[in-house]
């Protein structure tokens, strides 16, 4: 025999046995007594805003149900008599959660299962034992031990029974119709079952974790012969979270660089965030395709399906109906399952979310956590766990800043993208991350590029994660709401689970300052409050004049400065003070203070200075300085003499009477104040003119006019205004300090030229509490706070 | 002799064949998508302004790179990077309606860690603008004088930096990027309801230009009329120290300096740059 006769026979057999294997499938789907198949859907979700308990105090309520439920139900005709049904299978399968409450108390019910409720003769007969089986447990909860009364209203969970109309004929098209809030759809066909699944491949899905333009694919196959296929992504299971990331909204670059083009101005900022995207569908094959379906065009027995994903939080749910050949052109489709490894499911959630938190499970890091956490746990800082941002927050991620905050535009970066036209696109560059739920995230703004790159020096110095956005990726410079896609919204929890804080987390808005007389300093929104980023409106810098060749211009500042003076404002803005001084409840509690020109007036009394009086005194006329508005100014302080003040000294310069009185200085470094403590801590002050001896104090002496005697021009210049301060105070080794570039305190002992064992300059910081136990990132520890 | 002149002119021949290949095969490649540059221009330090004319402005224009960008190098000896910046007008790419000079030399700040991760910025001044990962930035600052921005009609300039290589440069990164766009806003003075507020602002930019440019008369003249209209504003007197430190009037400077010092807003931070110009000051008038 030839071989390709050999070829042909076995080919024939085979055929064959495919064919036989067919008609085992069809004629088991026969019905001896007209079987039909009733399947359907119920979808109840409710969801009550404004309410409130029935308290005095009217506490705000949270009520949300939702509820899903599948059916199959499979009749058949009694022969004996004639337009009597009987019900042979019931099988309803339900996934329920609802939650009612207060801040102090509520209900959480919550529950899914399956169950075949048998034969009966009417489709909703139910026995006790039944009507037991579909209750959805619910509990009460307390969240405070107090004894309150209020009344909150149960949520409304419970397990609907189909609402069947046996006089639909097989393969008329789903109905779909709403009753008493639930939505109910329902299809018939006269086959019993089809033998078609959809194969997931365990290892892509697995794999898969959501990003804008990121798909996946899955076929369905029958093996009982050519089916039309349905793809839906279900609605209720579909999230619309605005947005696509924790801070970007839907914009024209969003569509450009995921490669979703044909989708612009179709696609809304709260659409369905996965989709079928209409590339990815071919109009030969496929009948109708929108964002959340799509239907092939003739029975076949496979069809391959593509998922797009539009959200880096996207979570979905997808189902896959088949229409029996019997019922082509018209409905009777049926739901067809889902073999993921073993395990068979009606339908599919997008990403594989096992621990059931929102967030895909191939993301490690946020697996087993819960989607609403927000107890990010280092640093420690002042123990307020979190950084204002939820688990589901940080998964989802969030733009930063890439190259410049403008429209960018390089043959590089668009040699291979289609750009329509557009020859400038804002925001190509911005690089999209997924923050760390277990470490601080702390985010800063700032215009000036040269600010910016010093940024990323602050997380070696705090511990925290700090990341640099553009002024769009927290909505503007007066806002600076880092999470606000889902805060601005409104949107708080999805499905019953949390996503998002009841606050909103700010960011830090760092910006170039010029001629404040000030390296830098970070202003709050309320005088006097200093704690999480939202009480600080903005941090200013002063950069150095690089143009310019005049030294006094320029001051002693340099590039290098930056990182200190970066470090130190932006310290404060996450809750750090200076050595000296403390926080209580955000205010800030102020120390005795360096005694400096500028506050010295206040601080005569040897207490913390005055911030909000005026530098002034009110009447002395015979000044050399001209009276503005009335006010005198001092040029300077007056070292008395005595400790490190001696007549010769350089700095030895003010006579009175031709007598010499003492020298000049405009800071005089005090003991426990801003330059004590650990000489390493950015938020440590260096340089001063003066210190305080070890033990001793300085001392407010008296306020009056003195005589500049200048040696190099051999003239004296009279009517120079001082406050006199005496004690023991030495001068200060400038030499020998510096700014500190290590990492905020953990210790509050001073250290190289504080130390008793060298100068011993300051001492230890004058609190009982280190730098670190100040920082705080999370806004809600200072909720309540303007 | 001729065959030994033959097989060099072959060899010359097959290198600069070989060098060819390489300058239009390889510099190209440089190119990837890994390379990732970016240009942001701020103007008289902000994304926008609000003038009056004869305010001054100053163009900082940075060249920076994305955290994820691949190592590369923009402009060289020859042609350094910052001779390939230009401001155009947006959206008609002229060149702006005013003379812009360059002040100061361009600069480079780099950001580097040492082994123990500690962060410090060294700045030098290089031909080629190397970028890699966000950690450098190259800035070059060009300023419209008064006398020339007197010149400019009332009305919106939205003006953005370009940096471009040209069609020949074949070495290193070549391609064109372009910042976001400034809006600079010239207000009629005689319209003006904020004229008081933008005149205080013209005079201090006016102020810092000069300073910046090296002319301290000048500087002094527009510190002194923003005392006269600004007495109690510190700012005014820090200007005008400086300008008076530049002229070596350091009597007058410290006068400045020190009045400045009474008048500074109250604030948590000392002022520790104003406390440095009286003490650069006083140290000048020591013997």
């Amino acid at each position: 025999m030839k071989p390709h006769v050999g070829w042909a026979i076995a080919a024939a057999l085979t055929a064959a046995v495919m064919a036989s294997g067919d008609l085992t499938a069809q004629s088991s789907s026969s019905s001896p007594h007209n079987r039909r198949v009733w399947t359907g859907t119920i979808d109840y979700r409710e969801i009550i805003l404004n309410a409130t308990d029935t308290t005095p105090i009217r506490r705000p309520v949270r009520y949300f149900v939702n509820v899903h439920q599948t059916f199959r139900f499979v009749s058949e005709e009694v022969p004996d008599q004639p337009g009597f049904k009987r019900w042979v299978s019931r099988q309803i399968t339900w996934s329920a959660y609802g939650s009612s409450a207060s801040s102090i108390e509520g209900y959480e019910c919550s529950g899914s299962g399956s169950v075949d409720l048998g034969p009966a003769d009417g489709y909703d007969a139910l026995t006790t034992q039944q009507e037991e089986q579909l209750q959805i447990p619910c509990e009460e909860r307390k969240y405070t031990d107090a004894a309150v009364w209020a009344f909150i209203p149960k949520p409304d969970v419970k397990v609907r029974m189909p609402d069947i109309d046996t006089s639909m004929t097989t393969c008329e098209a789903t109905r779909r119709w709403t009753a008493n809030g639930a939505r109910y759809t329902l299809t018939v066909s006269g086959v019993q079952q089809m033998n078609a699944v959809v194969d997931v491949d365990r290892e892509p899905y697995a794999a898969f974790v959501p990003e804008p333009g990121h798909t996946l694919t899955f076929t369905a196959r029958s093996a009982s012969g050519p089916l039309r296929f349905r793809f839906e992504l279900d609605r209720t299971g579909t999230s619309r979270f605005p947005g696509y990331a924790s801070n970007a909204n839907i914009d024209d670059v969003f569509f450009t660089k995921h490669n979703l083009a044909s989708l612009r101005g179709q696609y809304a900022n709260d659409g369905p965030d996965f989709v079928f995207y209409p590339e990815h569908f071919g109009r030969v094959d496929w009948a109708r395709v929108s964002l959340d379906a799509a239907e092939t065009r003739v029975a076949e027995t496979a069809a391959l399906v593509t998922v797009t994903a539009m959200d880096y939080g996207a979570v979905g749910r997808l189902r896959v109906y088949a229409q029996p050949a019997e019922c082509e052109g018209a409905g009777g489709w049926q739901p067809i399952s889902f073999r993921v490894g073993t395990a068979t499911r009606e339908h599919l959630d997008l990403p594989l979310d096992e621990d059931d938190n929102l967030i895909a499970d191939a993301l490690e890091p946020y697996r087993g956590i819960d989607s609403g956490a927000d107890d990010d746990a280092e640093p420690k800082g002042n123990g307020m766990a979190g950084d204002g941002l939820t688990a589901f927050e940080e998964s989802r991620g969030f733009l930063t800043r890439g190259a410049g905050c403008g429209p960018e535009v390089t043959e590089a970066v668009y040699g291979d993208v289609e750009l329509n036209n557009q020859s400038q696109v804002v925001g190509w560059s911005d690089e999209h991350v997924r923050t760390s739920p277990r470490k601080k995230d702390l985010f800063v703004h700032t215009p000036d590029p040269e600010l910016a790159l010093v940024v990323p020096a602050v997380d070696r110095a705090t511990g925290l994660d700090v990341h640099v956005i553009c002024e769009a990726h927290y909505a503007g410079n007066e806002s600076r709401v880092v999470n606000f896609t889902l805060q601005d919204s409104g949107v708080r929890a999805w499905q019953g689970t949390t996503v998002a804080n009841p606050e909103p987390q700010h960011g830090i808005y760092l910006e170039p300052a010029d001629s404040l007389g000030l390296r830098g300093v970070a202003i709050p929104v309320t005088e006097g409050l200093i704690g999480p980023p939202k009480l600080t409106r903005s941090v200013k810098v002063t950069k150095p004049q690089p143009g310019s060749s005049n030294a006094a211009h320029r001051g002693r500042l340099e590039y290098a400065d930056l990182i200190h003076t970066v470090v130190h404002e932006i310290g404060h803005s996450i809750g750090v003070p200076h050595h000296g001084d403390l926080v209580d409840n955000w205010r800030l509690v102020l120390g005795r203070q360096n005694v400096v020109t500028w506050l010295s007036l206040q601080q005569h009394a040897g207490g913390p200075p005055d911030f909000t009086q005026p530098n002034s005194l009110p009447e002395m006329p015979e000044s050399y300085y001209a009276a503005v508005e009335g006010r005198q100014y001092l040029t300077s302080l007056l070292v008395a003499p005595g400790g490190d003040c001696v007549e010769g000294a350089a700095d030895a310069i003010y006579y009175k009477d031709n007598q010499f009185v003492g020298c000049t200085a405009d800071s005089i470094a005090r003991r426990g104040q801003q330059n004590s403590g650990d000489f390493e801590c950015p938020m440590r002050y260096s340089g001063s003119d003066y210190y305080e001896a070890p033990g001793t104090i300085a001392r407010f002496l008296w306020t009056g006019l003195v005589t500049y005697r200048h040696r190099a021009w051999k003239r004296d210049l009279h009517g120079h205004l001082v406050d006199a301060w005496g004690g023991t105070l030495l001068k200060y080794r400038n030499d020998l300090d510096r700014d500190g570039q290590g990492i905020l305190c953990s210790r509050i002992d001073g250290t190289g030229i504080n130390s008793p064992s060298e100068q011993d300059h300051n001492g230890n910081a004058g609190r009982d509490r280190p730098c670190v136990d100040f920082l705080v990132v999370n806004d809600r520890a200072a909720s309540g706070t303007p | 002799v001729k065959k030994r002149r033959i097989v060099s002119i072959a060899l010359l021949a097959a290198i600069a064949a070989v060098a060819a290949v390489l300058l239009f095969a390889i510099a190209p490649s440089t190119a990837t998508k890994t390379v990732r540059p970016g240009l942001t221009l701020l103007v008289n330090q902000r994304t926008q302004t609000e003038i009056l004319p004869g305010t001054p402005l100053l163009f900082d224009v940075s060249l920076g790179s994305s955290p994820s960008s691949a190592p590369f190098d923009v402009g060289d000896r020859w042609r350094p990077w910052h001779s390939l910046v230009r401001l155009e007008q947006v959206p008609t790419e002229q060149t702006v309606p005013w003379t812009l000079v360059r002040v100061g030399p361009p600069r480079s700040i780099h950001f580097v860690r040492d082994n123990d991760g500690q962060p410090a910025l060294t700045e030098d001044s290089s031909s080629a603008a190397r970028l890699e990962a966000g950690r450098h930035v190259h800035t070059v600052t060009f300023a419209a004088a008064p006398n020339d921005t007197g010149r400019i009609k009332p009305g919106t300039y939205r003006v953005r930096g370009v940096v471009e290589t040209p069609s020949w440069m074949y070495w290193g990164w070549k391609g064109r990027v372009a910042s976001a766009a400034v809006a600079i806003v010239v207000r009629d003075p005689s319209s003006s309801d904020r004229r008081e507020q933008l005149d205080a602002e013209r005079l201090a930019l006016a102020a810092k230009f000069f300073l910046t440019a090296g002319r301290f008369e000048e500087a002094r003249q527009a510190a002194v009329s923003l005392v006269t209209m600004n007495p109690l504003d510190s700012r005014s007197h820090i200007l005008l120290g400086d300008a008076s430190a530049g002229l070596n009037r350091l009597e007058e400077a410290l006068d400045a300096y020190q009045r400045a010092m009474a008048l500074l807003p109250r604030s948590y931070e000392e002022p520790r740059l104003l406390i440095d110009r009286i003490r650069g000051v006083v140290h000048a008038m020591q013997p």
